[in-house]
């Protein structure tokens, strides 16, 4: 064993210093206040040291019982819960499903079908549009119930929409499959970990039963973390208490929340920087319109490279961004280092995030960066087509 | 250590054994063993040298041309074998590598095999002298990997467990899998499948320069880019194609579209102007392999291509 690999000086991250655009980063930037934090709250369990009510949820110093309340009234919803990311949440809410079946988008996030797998319950998918905007239309919702109707005898027990997805970054008309849910008398789970925490997001004006985030990629806060909200008409079911006794000893647990281990893994760093980043969250998501600003500014120059282009829904409506390139992947052909080039050298010009070896299609999200760096971002892809001989337009 | 790289790669239990079959006489293993038996214990560890003298099995014997069998014929090319050694493969020279593993394991080698050479791994085996035969002796003998599901004497005597099956490689063939994954030029997957398309389909269009994207496939053609979606239903049967025109503005673009007339469909998203076409076959999969698939689909690609310069000129 060397051990010597795992010295301080052996740990530094290679990003460092550089323009981050990987998609799942952007939102999960911590804010200035959350660094501030950092040191005194990374010992493990460190949020317990003034525990009196036995769940993390409950603790009063640090405020997370009322940080709790503050968050439910930011999503719009009755309740919340932290969780161990935005999968164990949708974890959670199905368990207090079971059986049945649930109806998703397919778009969805892998853990979206894990979390049902789990629980047992069978997966039908909602269609997309295809090439080129893999769009989900809302009544597609509608025909896929019907669907699970006729072949199972009853209704979906569950519905799921990935609010903005991972693989186009559409923006998905929450609103309307809420209101086609709630017709149905079909709780909707909303997958908003793209989108809450960057985004306005009201749990009741989209008619959603419960509201699923990610901490550590739109809200700011250090990883693991995962947000789960919901109304009271769920609380019973979803954040049921433990009923077990010990047969011989008596134990019993009435406190303890079953789905989440009893006590939801989130102590030290995620809660904290989650919470230390909230004042900043509340303001930023009002300013997603310069967001996009940026978004649709990056995709018009990015298309100015010969061979460039977005798929997925136009006009960009988010930060995260999917282009197809196949004269970077012409390139990369005749390369030495093959698909690697693009990302060696986006990072030669400091920035990574472009995953390696992707040139055909790449993912990029510009949530967050300067006009500055998202013109640099540009320059970078440009020079780099210039260098290598694809046109650029002046 | 040589090997070790593949071993933990595919999360295997047991070691690869490295066999070596000599002309020398060597001292041979005090005990008296199975080839297959020895092949086992090999992999877990020891190092085992067979002889005439302590060779337990009269079909391996043969196999492993330690002696002449009674009447000679093609499949005995292997003569005058004096000693096999069967141990650990750490990287020595020898003649074949053998991997035991569960199907399931067997699987994933498979795939990080075809990834590299670009060939299926084959099993042929008809149940009957299995480990020294089918992936010892064939393998040296067709210099390709071969799988064996054993025979009645490696599952009887040889201790080997009922999930367990043996994949013999040429060392050379081994040697660069081990070098691959110890280099990590294997590509990482995350291990999600993005869709169910049968390979045929897929490889096809690949063979007409059509490289799978992630939910389409994307190719040059005429200097035109142009993407193929498998529209998804019951049965694959439709392909849409795809090509794009780039416009100055959102205004320009939805001048063409509005003075458009020709006969495939277009649409207008902000300053581009997407042209498609629809192709409708009875069956993907039965008809990809046939001319007419191709001869179809180009000529509509060729139609598009066509269509995308002409409204160019509109603009």
């Amino acid at each position: 064993m060397n051990l010597e690999r795992y010295a301080p000086n052996n740990l530094k991250r290679p990003s460092k210093g550089m323009i981050n655009v990987h998609p799942i980063q952007r939102g999960g930037i911590l804010t200035e206040e959350a660094r501030k934090i950092l040191e005194e709250w990374s010992d493990g369990y460190s949020v317990c040291d003034l525990c009196f009510e036995g769940r993390v949820d409950l603790i009063k110093t640090p405020p997370i019982a009322e940080f709790k309340k503050d968050v439910a009234e930011f999503l719009n919803m009755d309740d919340v819960r932290f969780t161990a990311g935005a999968r164990h949440a949708k974890f959670v809410i199905m368990s207090g499903i079971k059986n049945g079946s649930v109806v998703l988008d397919s778009l969805a996030h892998y853990t979206s079908y894990i979390a049902a797998e789990l629980n047992e319950l069978k997966v039908y998918e909602v269609p997309n549009s295809g090439y080129p905007e893999f769009k989900i239309e809302p009544e597609k919702y509608a025909e896929t119930f019907e669907k699970v109707k006729e072949e199972t005898g009853s209704y979906p027990s569950l519905a799921l929409l990935t609010h903005v997805d991972y693989r186009y970054g559409n923006v998905t008309d929450a609103k309307e499959i809420g209101k086609i849910c709630r017709d149905y008398n079909i709780p909707l789970i909303l997958n908003t970990a793209y989108s809450s925490g960057i985004m306005e997001i009201d749990g009741r004006k989209l008619y959603a039963d419960f509201i699923v985030g990610s901490g550590h990629k739109s809200w700011a806060a250090t990883a693991p973390i995962g947000i789960l909200a919901t109304n009271f008409d769920y609380t019973d079911k979803i954040f049921r208490k433990s009923k077990l006794r010990g047969e011989w000893s008596g134990r019993a647990f009435t406190k303890k929340e079953t789905s989440f281990f009893g006590c939801s893994p989130v102590y030290g760093l995620p809660i904290m920087t989650l919470m230390a980043s909230f004042p900043r969250v509340v303001e930023r998501v009002k300013k997603w319109d310069e967001e996009i600003k940026k978004a649709r500014y990056f995709v018009r120059k990015m298309e100015e490279i010969e061979g460039v282009q977005l798929v997925g829904e136009r006009p960009k409506n988010h930060t995260l961004m999917h282009f197809e390139a196949p004269t970077f992947h012409m390139i990369a052909k005749k390369h030495k280092k093959r698909g690697y080039f693009l990302y060696h050298e986006l990072k030669r010009r400091g920035i990574v995030g472009v995953h390696p070896g992707m040139t055909k299609n790449f993912k990029i999200n510009t949530y967050g960066l300067t006009w500055e760096e998202i013109e640099k971002v540009i320059n970078s892809f440009k020079e780099i087509a210039e260098n290598y001989g694809v046109e650029v337009e002046d | 250590m040589r090997g070790e790289a593949f071993r933990r790669y595919f999360e295997i239990p047991s070691r690869p054994v490295a066999v070596k079959l000599l002309k020398d006489e060597l001292e041979p293993t005090e005990g008296s063993f199975r080839y297959c038996e020895a092949v086992r214990l090999a992999s877990h560890g020891e190092r085992i040298v067979l002889s005439r003298k302590n060779l337990s099995c009269g079909s391996a014997e043969i196999a492993l041309g330690l002696i002449e069998p009674l009447f000679d014929d093609d499949d005995n090319f292997i003569k005058n074998i004096k000693s096999v050694v069967v141990e650990p493969y750490e990287g020595q020279n020898c003649d074949v590598v053998l991997i035991i593993a569960t199907p399931e394991k067997i699987m994933r080698i498979g795939s990080t095999y075809y990834q590299i050479f670009k060939k299926e791994l084959s099993a042929k085996f008809s149940g009957e002298t299995a480990v020294c035969g089918e992936a010892t002796r064939d393998v040296l003998k067709s210099e390709s990997p071969n799988i064996t599901f054993l025979c009645e004497g490696a599952r009887e005597y040889g201790n080997y467990r009922n999930d367990e099956i043996v994949l013999g490689f040429p060392e050379e063939t081994f040697k660069k899998m081990d070098d691959a994954i110890s280099k990590e030029q294997i590509r990482a997957l995350c291990g999600c499948l993005m869709d169910d398309l049968p390979k045929r389909v897929i490889e096809k269009f690949e063979e007409l320069g059509f490289e799978k994207a992630t939910d389409h496939f994307i190719g040059m053609y005429n200097g035109k880019i142009v993407n193929i979606y498998v529209m998804r239903g019951d049965r694959i049967s439709n392909i849409g194609v795809f090509t794009s025109v780039k416009f100055r503005s959102d205004d320009e673009a939805k001048k063409v579209v509005e003075q458009y007339s020709g006969n495939s469909f277009i649409y207008q998203r902000e300053n581009w102007v997407d042209i498609y076409r629809i192709v409708e076959f009875e069956d993907l999969e039965e008809i990809v392999g046939e001319k007419k698939f191709e001869k179809e689909l180009i000529r509509n690609i060729e139609a598009i291509i066509q269509e995308a310069r002409k409204i160019k000129e509109i603009a």
